[in-house]
């Protein structure tokens, strides 16, 4: 029955709003012929009924007739662009639902790229045209009937005839229609994973040596420090420090390509080991105190490896931009059963109000008097993004607090 | 005399591993001996003659990216080996990723170190590794 609705709907092209129009007409027409009955001329029920339904007949015709017109329209203008170019293109009249959706208007294109005839196409709902592992991805579209005109959704998830091709879907609502477009983007997914690989191999080929010529230039201070005069002693710290620092850079820079290209999953964690070793490499890289919660376990959704490196850069941030006598990082935690906050408090010299709007920007940098990279916020922003989590700033008359914001284990 | 074999094919990387044992090893009193090779098949053919062990070694500190056989294989090459499988072998690289560290443990390595050595990592790496080896097991002849 549900399907039947469905062609119905389709083959009359009209909306849910055009349905509840119909039956307002037919129920204001029946009250009239009431009206009418009561007072003024005496009509049987059959003609009273006879004339509701032809009013309606006839709003629906006008309706449908409408629609046409305005799907015509849109139809001429996707059939004008879609002669130059490969992308997948289609009209439906708008659903509440996804799976309610069904193309009245398909463009070659689709024959070319999935192989499905156009008649094919028009019988089948959005729902049969998508991979079935994708099909969880449609989620978003339930939205797309609450956008406003002319905004978009869009995704990317494979068509189920498109020979493992990828499609970047764009769903629009134009007036009664939703208008959709897919183009293939999986040249430029490879692309990008190809990318991602080269970034990879090189921040790896890149990050050896940095580290290596910081290790040797401290080596060098600390076997023969006492015979080296000191300007040479400046400069060969100044070395250790930019070679580290570049290996820092690099390492970011290769997380964060890493990170744009792929999903990340997250698995449950224990943080308190992982809050506890970013701590003891903060502490050897920054003199101060770090106070640590009491906590044995407590378990989030995330990826060990990721949060180990947001922990520490918050943790050495709070040591390293601090010009206490004993700079400290007190780390608090905060279990819900929403969510879970991990709270990084310092007491160093904070963040001035106008610089606080692009903390998290890539290579922004709150500090000259102070080395760093402009990358450790930027990457914990990401990583905490991809695991669902969030970070947030919290300035304090002495000092700075950023809470980290992530999904507990279930 | 404790025998360490350092597989690794940068000479800057080389000595400062070799700094870092010495700063160890040398005051507690040990005699040591560095036997280095510079990738995985050296490294084989001074472990192993056929499936005999050629010479012992307390120690193995292997490089992931060597040229001509990786340290991977190399790992899977000494595992495989009758004689190799009790040997100490600790992966020292600069890679941290996630990836690279469950390869390296899925390999049966007794230990994982970033690079460049410092001492205090070796100190932790040899706590670890010559604990187990002394205390509880006898490192194979």
């Amino acid at each position: 029955m549900r399907s039947i609705l469905r062609r119905l709907r389709h083959r009359v092209c009209c909306s849910p709003k055009d349905i509840v129009e119909v039956v307002v007409v037919i129920a204001a027409n029946v009250l009239v012929g009431i009206v009418i009955n009561r007072f003024i001329v005496a009509f049987t029920p059959e003609i009273i009924l006879l004339s509701s339904f032809w009013a309606a007949a006839v709003a629906l015709l006008i309706t449908t007739l409408q629609m046409k017109t305005a799907a015509a329209k849109v139809q001429h203008q996707l059939v004008y662009w879609s002669k130059a170019t490969n992308d997948l293109m289609a009209i439906a009249p708008l659903c509440v639902h996804r799976h309610e959706i069904v193309f009245s208007w398909v463009n070659e294109a689709w024959t070319r790229q999935t192989g499905w005839e156009q008649e094919e196409l028009l019988q089948m709902s959005v729902e049969d045209i998508i991979e079935p592992e994708d099909l969880d991805k449609l989620a978003w579209l339930d939205a797309v009937t609450g956008l406003s005109c002319g905004t978009e959704n869009r995704g990317s998830i494979r068509c189920k005839n498109g020979h493992g091709r990828i499609f970047e879907w764009r769903f629009v609502k134009n007036g009664e229609f939703i208008l959709v477009c897919g183009t293939d983007i999986t040249d430029a997914m490879q692309m990008a994973a190809e990318l991602s690989r080269f970034a990879s191999i090189t921040a790896h080929q890149l990050k050896g040596p940095a580290r290596t010529a910081s290790a040797l230039a401290t080596s060098v201070l600390e076997d023969y420090g006492h015979t080296v005069p000191e300007p040479a002693k400046e400069r060969l710290q100044l070395i250790s420090e930019r070679s580290q620092s570049l290996a820092e850079t690099v390492v970011a820079i290769s997380m964060l390509t890493g990170l744009r290209n792929k999903n990340v999953e997250a698995y449950p964690v224990n943080i308190m080991p992982l809050i506890l070793g970013a701590a003891k490499k903060a502490k050897e890289a920054r003199a101060g105190m770090v106070y640590l919660p009491s906590h044995d376990k407590l378990m989030v959704m995330g990826d060990t490896v990721l949060l180990g490196e947001v922990f520490y850069n918050l943790i050495e941030n709070g040591l390293k931009f601090n010009q206490a006598k004993v700079p400290c990082v007190s780390v608090e935690v905060e279990p819900d059963d929403l969510m879970v906050s991990i709270k990084f408090v310092d007491n160093g010299v904070g963040i001035a109000p106008e610089y606080r709007a692009q903390l998290f920007a890539m290579f922004y940098r709150a500090h000259s008097e102070f080395p760093g990279t402009g990358v450790g916020l930027a990457l914990a922003q990401a990583i905490l993004s991809k695991l669902d989590g969030s970070i947030r700033y919290i300035p304090l008359p002495m000092g700075s607090a950023f809470v980290v914001s992530l999904r507990p284990s279930i | 005399m404790k025998r360490i074999l350092l597989v690794e094919d940068d000479d800057a990387d080389a000595m400062l591993a070799e700094r870092a044992i010495s700063r160890v090893l040398q005051p507690t009193g040990v005699v040591y001996e560095v036997i280095r090779a510079r990738d995985g098949i050296v490294a084989c053919d001074k472990l192993f003659d056929g499936e005999k062990l050629r010479q012992s070694f307390d120690l193995v500190l292997l490089d992931l990216h060597l040229p001509r056989m990786s340290g991977i294989d190399c790992l899977k090459a000494i595992r495989a080996n009758h004689s190799g499988w009790k040997l100490p072998v600790v992966i020292m690289t600069t890679s941290n990723t996630q990836a690279d560290i469950e390869k390296a443990y899925l390999n049966r390595t007794n230990g994982y170190v970033e690079k460049p050595l410092r001492p205090v990592d070796f100190n932790q790496v040899i706590q670890k590794t010559f604990s187990f080896w002394l205390d509880l097991n006898q490192v194979p002849q």
